[in-house]
This record gives structure tokens, C-alpha cells and sequence, in this order.
């Protein structure tokens, strides 16, 4: 059963005289119960995903495609019916977790909004997230709610932010960049609370990332993105242990812990997208053919793949 | 460094204890001498506005022509008018009366200033535009010659005056609130406010208007002492407020006739009128101080 269905989903932004295109054609479906995981470096089009399942994009932003969220079409809902879906169905925890909390108002009046505005009682929904905060490591949540947010260290930001997303046991749980700018200590303890959230509460989520390790710990089935494409969608172990895709392979291998081998070159412009298959400037196995067709996705192995090498060989 | 002040007040229960903001808040205006001064001389002058009917010696529109153009003498601290009225009754009588015009002033232009910058930031597109057209409309006229334009049309009286005063005063306000809420609209938590179901309303209520009111605050504070100034200037050119109200500027106005023979008539007034304004400015740029996380204020002298 699909949660969330994703087809065709493109975004460009205006730019002088062409335009972006910062995510072309992207199609995946998430099943219900299961993470699925985004995977990309910086600018490869992974949060402009997750910000238009919730229609969170800025104005100026082109959006073609179809999002069906439980048999909903998420582009032709009226924003009264979108606001019962954010927060309440599907949730975003945010990039940044020290700016995701106001630093005029104590933690917990900001805990207690979330419920305020959705009409429960007030004290027993806080009776329901100290619980949260609790599970989550938090400890003596209590005396953290009268506290302001600068008090708090990053990691206890990011669990407090984690309990306020989860305290409404939404049906789909979208994470952006979660240890983006945590050291490694606070890194482990997101890779655990994330953990953690996937097995107690058995939350559909959709984990957008750049770290590998956090991806291969929880995720079950990984998409890759580069210059706005999925390339590569796959089990998350097929994905990190046998990558087919040459990009997917350089990703990997430039992890520190695999020998920390850049990818040469640059992502191409995303103004003017070159001919054929946008990674074959950078790709080590790069044929003619991949210079002048753009590879279609396909099915492979079980997984799904872009690039013609996988066929021709 | 916390001063002796401070660490009395707080045993004795007056301030609140460190740790919370607002605490914090006061142990820094409590660490700067000249916001404590000018604090006490605020308080000391909003108590005398307030009780100024008991205070003043005379009925300030007591009318006694044998007396006039007095100096300062046993009889009346301070002197008399050409009209023989005491100036003391009459600065007394009014302080409360450009206080409460200034307040009044102040917080209708905050008001309006804030509601308009909000929709203004907020929304954007037409709606921003219109509404930041409107301001550079009123922030492109002089001050003091709107409001002697509105003052004529509308007659004088003071609530006239302070409908005039706030047309001049909320274009600046709002313009500063624009900005502000540009600048926080694009937070992130602005942004999970949206992702968690808030509305506009809410999120401008609850999320921009408590992060972005500091410099706002700062602004009306030393506006306060703008405004007094104004007040005066209107009524020193004869067209803020009806010949029998106690009006400082009107005071200074009606003075400048006897200069030469009776400068007092002048002098007072005049103190009175610079006295206020610079306690409102030095309370507003302790406030900016404190407030602007940058600068670390508290020892400037």
C-alpha cells in the first residue's frame, strides 16, 4: 500500500532569462511503514522534494507533476484543507534546529501551540509530548519547558523539535537534513532517536540526507538524486554495499570511511542542462552514446536505474 | 558587574530574579547609571503629571493681572505670566498633558505602524506594494508642516492633535516593521510554524510580532521625546492646542513676547520641554543597547 505517490514532479525557478530546473521528473511512490531515504550532494534537488509535498515552496516556483498523499492530490487541495494535512498528517522537521524555535517564547508555550491550534486539550497533549520527550532522551522535560531555546544544546533542540513533529502521530514524517551541522557525538544521537522513532512509533518517514551512515542505519529503500534526477532507487543495503550507478559509486567512495575519493568536477549547470546523461562529464565510464541520450529510468535488478552503461554492458 | 542598586532591590523582592529574560532585562538597566537616572527622573515626572491638581500651588488659568511677569520669589517658585498666572501650577498642570498627548501619540502610531507593516511583510506582491507606496507618501512630507496642514483643517484641541501627530508619526513605524518581518518571515521557524498547520494570523501574532517588536520599542521610546518636541513646535507657531490649556510649546510661545524684560517665562518652559526629551533619549538608546545583541552596551561610561 502506497502512502505517497509521487509522479512526474518537476520544479523550476525563474532565473533571468531561462530558469532553474531544480528537481525534473521525479516519480517514487513511499510505501506505508517504511523510510525511504533521499540521498544527493548539496544542490541535487533533495529539499525542494520534501518542500513541495507540503506546498511550501516559494511563489515564484514552477511545479508540474502530481503528488497523491493516501489518495489525495496535494496540488489541488484549498489551503483551508492543506493546513488539516500539515502538522497534523504530514509533518516537517526542519533543516536547522536552532533556528526552528522561536527564541521569544519558552519551550514549552511553543510545545503547547501545536496543540492549541488543533483544538485538544492543552494539558493533556503536554501530558502526551513530556511522555514523548521522555522516550526520546530527553531528560527532566519538565524543566526544560520553562526554558528558552537558546538554553538548550543542538541535540536537545532537535529532540525537543522531534517530539513537537511526532506529537501528532502524523501518517507521514518528513525529515530534512537531520544532522546537517551536529558533531559527531550529537550525529549518533540523531542516528538513535531516528532509530528509535522508526521502531516504536512505526512512522512512514522520509529522511532527506547527505549522510550515508544515517541513511544506511534507518532507511529500507534509498532514492539517489543528482542535478534534480533520481539516478538510482534501491534497497538501502543494495544501494550502499553494490551501487550501480557510476555516481552512486563515486558518492560511496567519497565517504572518509571509503577512502575519501572526491568526485571529479562540478555538477552541471542547472540553467542549461547538458545533452545526453547529465552526470557523463564527471563519469569515469562514459561511452558516446551517454553524451548524446539522455538514459530514461529503468528497471534493473530489482532496483530502478539511469544510465545506459547498466544496459549496454 | 551588577551595581549596588540593583543588588539591593533585588533582596528586597523589587526586581525579579536573574535567570528569567525580564530579569535580565532589568540587572542591565540596573548596570547603567544613566538609564537608572533617567528612569527615576521618568518616574519622578510621570508621579508629578499624575498628581500635578495637588501638586500645583495655583489654579494655572487663575488670571491676576497685578502680579504679572513676575520673577521667581517666595510667592511663586517660579514666577508668574503676563497674564500674572504662577508657572509652576502651569508646567505642572502641563506635564500631564504633553505626557498623555505623547503617550497617546506613540502607542496609536505603534499600533497602526505595526498592523501595517505586518500585512505589508507578510503578504508581499500588491499588497506590499500598495501599502509601501502609502508610506513613502507620508515619510515624503515635513513632519511638523503635515501636521500643521491637518491641524488646520481639523481645528485645534487634543485630540486633533493627536490624530494629526499620528498620521505624521506611523508611516516610520510601519516602515520599520516591514523590514523586520521581511527579514523573519524567512526563518525557520516561521517556516515549521506553517508546516505544522498555523495561520496567518497566528503566526504574525505568536511568531513575528514578539521577534520583531525590539527595535520598534526602541524607536517609540525616543519617538516619545519627538513627539513633546512636536507638541511644542505646534503650539509655539499657535496651532496645537486651545489658549487655556497648560501647553509647554504654547507657554515657550506666549514667553518669547516678554524675553527681554522676563526671560523665566522662556527659560522654564524650555527646561521642562528638554528635560523630557532627554530622558526619552537616553532611556531609548539604553534600550538599543541592551536589546541589540551586537553591541554590548553597559559600559559606555
Amino acid at each position: 500500500m502506497n502512502l505517497l505517490e509521487i509522479r512526474e514532479l518537476s520544479v523550476e525557478f525563474p532565473a533571468g532569462e531561462g530558469s532553474v530546473k531544480a528537481v525534473s521528473r521525479v516519480s517514487f511512490d513511499i510505501r506505508e511503514g517504511e523510510t525511504f531515504g533521499i540521498i544527493g550532494e548539496s544542490g541535487s534537488g533533495k529539499s525542494v522534494v520534501g518542500l513541495a509535498l507540503l506546498r511550501l515552496l516559494p511563489a515564484n516556483a514552477r511545479v508540474s507533476g502530481n503528488i497523491c498523499f493516501a489518495g489525495k492530490e496535494l496540488f489541488f487541495l484549498k489551503p483551508s484543507e492543506l493546513r488539516k494535512i500539515r502538522g497534523k498528517r504530514i509533518s516537517l522537521m526542519p533543516q536547522n534546529p536552532a533556528g526552528a524555535l522561536n527564541p521569544a517564547l519558552k519551550n514549552g508555550l511553543q510545545i503547547g501551540e501545536v496543540f492549541e491550534r488543533r483544538g485538544i486539550e492543552k494539558k493533556e497533549g503536554m501530558k502526551k509530548a513530556l511522555g514523548l520527550m521522555k522516550k526520546l532522551f530527553l531528560q527532566d522535560p519538565e524543566k526544560l519547558c520553562g526554558l528558552y531555546p537558546n538554553q538548550l544544546s543542538g541535540g536537545m533542540r532537535q529532540r525537543l523539535i522531534a517530539a513537537m513533529s511526532l506529537s501528532f502521530e502524523p501518517e507521514l514524517l518528513i525529515a530534512d537534513e537531520p544532522t546537517k551541522g551536529l558533531d559527531p557525538e550529537a550525529r549518533a544521537g540523531a542516528v538513535e532517536l531516528f532509530t528509535k522513532i522508526k521502531n516504536e512509533y512505526g512512522k512512514t518517514m522520509l529522511l532527506i540526507t547527505h549522510d550515508l551512515d544515517l541513511a544506511h542505519e534507518v532507511c529500507d529503500r534509498i532514492a539517489v538524486m543528482y542535478a534534480g534526477e533520481i539516478v538510482e532507487l534501491d534497497e538501502a543495503s543494495k544501494i550502499l554495499h553494490s551501487p550501480g550507478h557510476p555516481y552512486t559509486k563515486g558518492l560511496i567512495r567519497a565517504h572518509p570511511r571509503n577512502g575519501l575519493v572526491p568526485l571529479s568536477g562540478q555538477s552541471p549547470s542547472r540553467i542549461k542542462l547538458p545533452e545526453g546523461c547529465f552526470f557523463h562529464e564527471r563519469c569515469r565510464h562514459a561511452a558516446v552514446e551517454c553524451s548524446r541520450r539522455h538514459p530514461e529510468i529503468q528497471n534493473h535488478k530489482g532496483g530502478r536505474i539511469r544510465c545506459h552503461l547498466q544496459f549496454l554492458q | 558587574m551588577d551595581n549596588v542598586f540593583a543588588d539591593r532591590f533585588r533582596r528586597e523582592g523589587f526586581l525579579p530574579q536573574l535567570g528569567e529574560y525580564g530579569g535580565e532585562f532589568a540587572k542591565r538597566v540596573f548596570q547603567r547609571k544613566d538609564m537608572l537616572f533617567a528612569l527615576a527622573a521618568l518616574v519622578l515626572f510621570a508621579g508629578v503629571a499624575l498628581f500635578a491638581p495637588l501638586l500645583s500651588p495655583y489654579d494655572p488659568n487663575a488670571i491676576d493681572l497685578k502680579n504679572k511677569n513676575l520673577g521667581p520669589s517666595e510667592g511663586h517658585l517660579l514666577g508668574t505670566d503676563y497674564l500674572g498666572r504662577d508657572l509652576l501650577s502651569r508646567i505642572l498642570i502641563g506635564a500631564r498633558i504633553s505626557l498623555s498627548i505623547a503617550f497617546g501619540v506613540v502607542l496609536i502610531s505603534l499600533l497602526v505602524g505595526i498592523a501595517a507593516g505586518c500585512a505589508a511583510g507578510y503578504y508581499g506582491g500588491l499588497v506590499d506594494e500598495c501599502i509601501s507606496r502609502v508610506i513613502d507618501i507620508f515619510l515624503s512630507f515635513p513632519g511638523v508642516i503635515f501636521a500643521l496642514t491637518i491641524m488646520g483643517v481639523l481645528g485645534s484641541g487634543i485630540f486633533n492633535l493627536m490624530l494629526a501627530l499620528s498620521v505624521v508619526q506611523w508611516a516610520r513605524y510601519a516602515r520599520l516593521m516591514r523590514g523586520q518581518v521581511l527579514s523573519l518571515k524567512k526563518q525557520e521557524f516561521v517556516l515549521s510554524a506553517v508546516t505544522s498547520g498555523a495561520g496567518d494570523f497566528h503566526i504574525i501574532r505568536r511568531h513575528i510580532v514578539p521577534n520583531a517588536i525590539a527595535p520598534l520599542l526602541v524607536l517609540a521610546t525616543i519617538d516619545l521625546g519627538h513627539v513633546i518636541l512636536s507638541i511644542a513646535t505646534l503650539s509655539f507657531l499657535g496651532i496645537g492646542l486651545p489658549a487655556d490649556v497648560p501647553e509647554w510649546g504654547a507657554m515657550l510661545s506666549a514667553g518669547k513676547e516678554f524675553m527681554r524684560t522676563a526671560p523665566h517665562q522662556t527659560i522654564f518652559p524650555g527646561l521642562a520641554i528638554t528635560f523630557v526629551v532627554v530622558i526619552f533619549s537616553i532611556l531609548g538608546d539604553g534600550i538599543r543597547d541592551i536589546l541589540d545583541p551586537h553591541h554590548e552596551g553597559g559600559e559606555m561610561y
